[in-house]
């Protein structure tokens, strides 16, 4: 809206991967520098010249490794983010511009350190290069601290919500935990590539040494550590009021109950993406581990490359699907509790500092959830406005004929797609739109538009956008962010949807029926979305036995049924209606 | 409708900055500045090393292996002290680089696998050198290539982020991030006056090189000197001509503020290129100085003072180009001095590291 969108299907994918590749870089850069150093003041204290000089060999991969590849992808995902996400890339560095400063600091001392390291092996004394290897390692963790306080914070803002405190956002809720992992896993890729470039080190007594000393030292310890830190990890995530348990279609929001969902596979609920990620994680971990012990006990002087890229490539797989998991736990925002995926912000929570007096000009934001509800994304965008003779507050022009007002409204939905969706969607491929809608009526896409997220406070009860301590409900445990926009704009998405889903006349308004109202509409719009048959919640099996009068007093209390349900908000009379046609498939209609 | 013909300046975050604009503008063209020295060192140096010919006489061989070594340290520099002229960008004019950026997307996108493929490529000359063989004209002839290629595509993201007004029709021309900014007058003449600058920069420390070889390998340092002031010289002279052309292809309100209209904006362009004709006339004197270090660290500091100009000159030009679209920095402002006292003091500490540490491995160098 206040930024061009980049026009690429599922453009968020792109920061994933560059980041799937960078983190894993970036991390042997700061275990790497420690096991550089270690490695060679053992060397040194014992006079071991084979492990001196697998050092200095080892120096030259992990300069340029870490130099070019895990510094100018660092730089990619900064390129990235600011092309997908410009708003949530302009927010951070609003917020934290001297954090990023800070760490820069550390990123030039590292940086140059790694040259003199590698440069000064055969220049300066061993103290000086065993200080240099030092100062590099300090400075790469310190900046992996700096940058772990503004990862940590996009999923849990914690008390800056509240305070637009610069210490409260980096050391939010979930800061120490992250922490805790990402130095374990530093430590444990340390050793991992340490195995890859002695893989090929032809002294078999040497081999076998560094083999044990490197997988049972380095990577063995933090297989034990890596999961431990992540049950902190998620424990104070949930804490911090992260569904992780619906999210991850658990029985409940407790670490143990997510555990046991991610070791017992899909439950039919929850996100699958996160799920697949969290079983990646979970089989590659598995499969590392085993190939570790068979490379350290059973093969350790014999082992090949093979063996250890295999290990490389199943590090790489867990790291990626834990990282994906921490991701998508953030779903549907970019930045917790203030902007979503979509860059709509969440209207500043109660007791956040507003603008001094005369600055309040700056502070009024026209592209808040609040403010696009009452004045609508196309008139608010600056790239992509309204179709002409589609006005977002009064829809489209009335002096037009049905079938040109609903191919007004379809060109505005596809435009309001564009701004609201793709950020995680595409039409046909990644988190298909399609499949999702095929068949559908408008009126039940628009149905769904207003219950894709509500707010709800800590206890679960509806409360405003501006609570400090909000929560999200949303449909199905989807991690979608609410439709943000006027009625009119919510409509016109709904046709271009069920456009998309094979009705080419949708949004064509015809003749109200003379009779009263039809159950079977009813169910169309309210419930077919979830409940189709075929559906993995059909509503035969799920009504069977109930009465007619029984279904119409359940259709009063969805909500009491079933958390993932909305309350039916038609009138008695539709609600009699639904409770009809629904008898019809129990075949206890009232007589 | 209208309104997409006209100028898009997407709206301020509603968040404070965190320092006085004023500041954060001479942090950016402070760190810009530190940037420029090893940027245009890598830029022009692979440009001259690439146009070094295929004899392999010893002074060749030599000024080769020179270049060829001092590339990835001064690629990392280039790199490392570019991310924060980068960041502050964002902080001032984020709303327009971020809109410019989202429009070049791919182009913007492709400095990152162009970067690395050049940055391994200076690694392998000055690993294997000579070993490459046939290879290595091939290889400095890409890196050169390269980074020139970089340089196309920050000129057309540094231009278009100052052309608002071209961001509609872009944006309607496609949505998916495969614009440039063919069609600004000032495009090709900007990036032309960057690679001939960095050419005189890399010419220049070519010949300061080949001053402090003089003794130890009179031929090499002979050589150097010369081949480095004609280089410098060329491009310098070069230089003039191009910064006219850009000058003249600057929207006629702009130019008119660097001939008498802003005498902030005169004022620095005729400085600059009063120490840049400066810098030209003492190298030029090294041609038959048989001690011509003297000379050289006069001109070297008359060129660092040329390109502190012509920064100020290149800011003039976004001033005033911003200030004709109608962009302003928000008002509000809520200084976080400690955040910024820490991070001054972190930077002092970095520079303190570093240079200890450079000065242990030049030390070493010389007892080895």
């Amino acid at each position: 809206m206040n930024y061009p969108i980049w026009d690429q299907p599922a453009s968020g994918l792109i920061i994933a991967f560059i980041s799937v590749f960078h983190v894993f870089i970036s991390h042997f850069a700061v275990g790497g520098g420690l096991f550089l150093v270690l490695a060679e003041r053992k060397a040194r204290k014992s006079g071991d010249a084979e492990l001196l000089d697998y050092t200095r060999r080892h120096t030259r991969f992990f300069m340029l490794v870490t130099l070019v590849l895990g510094a100018i992808t660092g730089v990619a995902i900064w390129f990235a983010i600011g092309l997908v996400h410009p708003s949530g890339t302009s927010a951070l560095i609003n917020t934290f511009v001297w954090a990023w400063g800070m760490e820069w600091t550390f990123f030039l001392v590292e940086v140059a350190a790694a040259m003199v390291y590698y440069y000064g092996w055969d220049r300066l004394e061993a103290g000086t290069h065993e200080a240099v290897g030092w100062i590099y390692f300090i400075a790469a963790w310190v900046s992996m601290v700096i940058i772990n306080g503004i990862i940590s914070f996009q999923l849990t803002p914690g008390q800056w919500v509240t305070s637009r405190g610069f210490l409260d956002g980096l050391l939010n809720p979930t800061y120490w935990p992250s922490l805790v992992a990402r130095t374990a896993v530093a430590i444990g890729l340390a050793g991992i590539y340490a195995l890859l470039t002695n893989a090929r080190s032809r002294d078999l007594a040497f081999k076998k040494r560094m083999a044990r000393w490197a997988g049972l030292k380095w990577v063995l310890p933090m297989v034990v550590a890596i999961p431990l830190s992540l049950v902190w990890y998620l424990q104070s995530a949930i804490g911090a009021g992260i569904l992780a348990g619906r999210i991850f279609g658990a029985g409940g929001e407790s670490v143990g109950a997510v555990i046991a969902s991610i070791f017992s596979g899909s439950s039919g609920s929850g996100y699958p993406i996160l799920q697949n990620g969290a079983t990646v994680c979970l089989a590659a971990s598995a499969g590392a581990a085993l190939l570790l012990l068979f490379i350290a006990l059973i093969r350790p002087a014999g082992y090949g490359l093979s063996s250890a890229v295999g290990l490389l490539i199943l590090g790489q797989l867990a790291f990626a699907g834990g990282e994906w998991v921490r991701e998508d736990l953030r779903k549907p925002y970019v930045i917790g509790q203030y902007m979503f995926v979509n860059s709509v912000r969440l209207p500043a929570a109660q007791g956040a500092p507003g603008a001094p007096a005369g600055m309040e000009q700056y502070a009024a934001d026209r592209f808040s959830l609040p403010e696009l509800n009452k004045t609508g994304v196309l008139s608010a965008s600056l790239w992509n406005r309204a179709p002409q003779g589609f006005d977002p507050l009064a829809g489209p022009d009335s002096s037009r004929t049905p079938e040109e007002r609903a191919d007004l409204e379809a060109r505005a939905g596809e435009l309001l797609f564009r701004q609201l969706c793709t950020a995680c969607h595409t039409v046909d491929g990644y988190l298909a739109l399609r499949p999702l809608v095929e068949g559908k009526s408008a009126a039940g896409l628009e149905n769904v538009l207003d219950t894709l997220a509500l707010p709800v406070d800590a206890s679960g009860e509806p409360t405003g956008w501006d609570d400090p301590e909000l929560r999200l409900k949303t449909r199905r445990g989807f991690r979608m962010p609410p439709f943000s926009g006027t009625a009119a704009e919510k409509r016109a998405l709904s046709v271009w949807l069920a456009r998309l889903g094979g009705d080419p006349l949708a949004g064509v308004e015809t003749a109200p029926a003379a009779s009263g109202p039809d159950g079977v509409m009813i169910f169309e719009e309210n419930c077919a979305i979830c409940h189709e048959p075929d559906s993995d919640l059909e509503i035969e099996s799920l009504i069977e036995g109930y009465s007619e009068d029984q279904l119409y007093e359940a259709i009063g209390m969805l909500e009491e049924l079933s958390d993932e349900m909305f309350p039916f908000e038609g009138t008695d009379e539709e609600r009699r209606a639904l409770a009809g046609h629904l008898a019809a498939f129990t075949g206890k209609e009232a007589e | 409708m209208d309104s997409l013909l006209s100028v898009i300046i997407p709206h301020p975050d509603p968040l404070p900055l965190s320092a006085p604009p004023a500041l954060v503008w001479f942090l950016l063209l402070l760190t810009f500045f530190l940037h420029l020295l090893p940027m245009n060192f890598i830029l022009g140096g692979s440009i001259i090393s690439a146009l070094l010919g295929r004899k392999k006489d010893v002074p060749r061989e030599e000024l080769r292996s020179f270049l060829a070594k001092a590339m990835p340290p001064m690629v990392a520099a280039a790199v490392s002290f570019g991310v924060a002229p980068l960041l502050l960008t964002q902080v001032l004019f984020g709303r327009l680089f971020f809109s410019s950026s989202v429009l070049m997307a791919w182009y913007w996108l492709s400095v990152i696998p162009i970067l690395i493929l050049a940055y391994y490529g200076t690694y392998l000359a000055a690993f294997k050198g000579q070993r490459l063989g046939r290879a290595r004209p091939w290889v400095t002839g890409l890196v050169a290539l390269l980074f020139m290629a970089i340089a196309f595509i920050y000129t057309n993201n540094m231009s278009l982020m100052l052309s608002p007004e071209r961001f509609a029709e872009l944006h309607g021309a496609s949505a998916g991030g495969g614009e440039l900014n063919l069609a600004d007058p000032t495009l090709f003449p900007r990036w032309l006056h960057m690679v001939l600058g960095a050419v005189a920069v890399a010419g220049l420390v070519i010949a300061v090189h080949g001053a402090r070889r003089l003794e130890t390998s009179p031929e090499s340092g002979r050589y150097a000197i010369k081949l480095g002031s004609h280089w410098f010289m060329a491009a310098t002279v070069i230089n003039i001509g191009s910064g006219c052309w850009w000058l003249v292809a600057l929207p006629r309100e702009l130019m008119l503020r660097f001939m008498g209209g802003s005498p902030v904006a005169s004022g620095v362009l005729m400085l600059g290129i009063v120490l840049g004709i400066g810098s030209l006339v003492v190298v030029e004197g090294t041609r038959n100085d048989k001690a011509p270090m003297k000379r050289l660290m006069v001109g070297s500091g008359l060129l660092a003072l040329t390109l502190v100009a012509m920064i100020l000159a290149r800011d003039q030009i976004r001033r005033g180009a911003l200030a004709a679209a109608g962009y302003e920095i928000p008002a509000w402002v809520e200084p976080r001095w400690g955040q910024l006292t820490v991070f001054l003091l972190l930077l002092a500490g970095a520079a303190v590291t570093i240079i200890w540490m450079v000065r242990k491995l030049a030390a070493g160098k010389e007892t080895n």
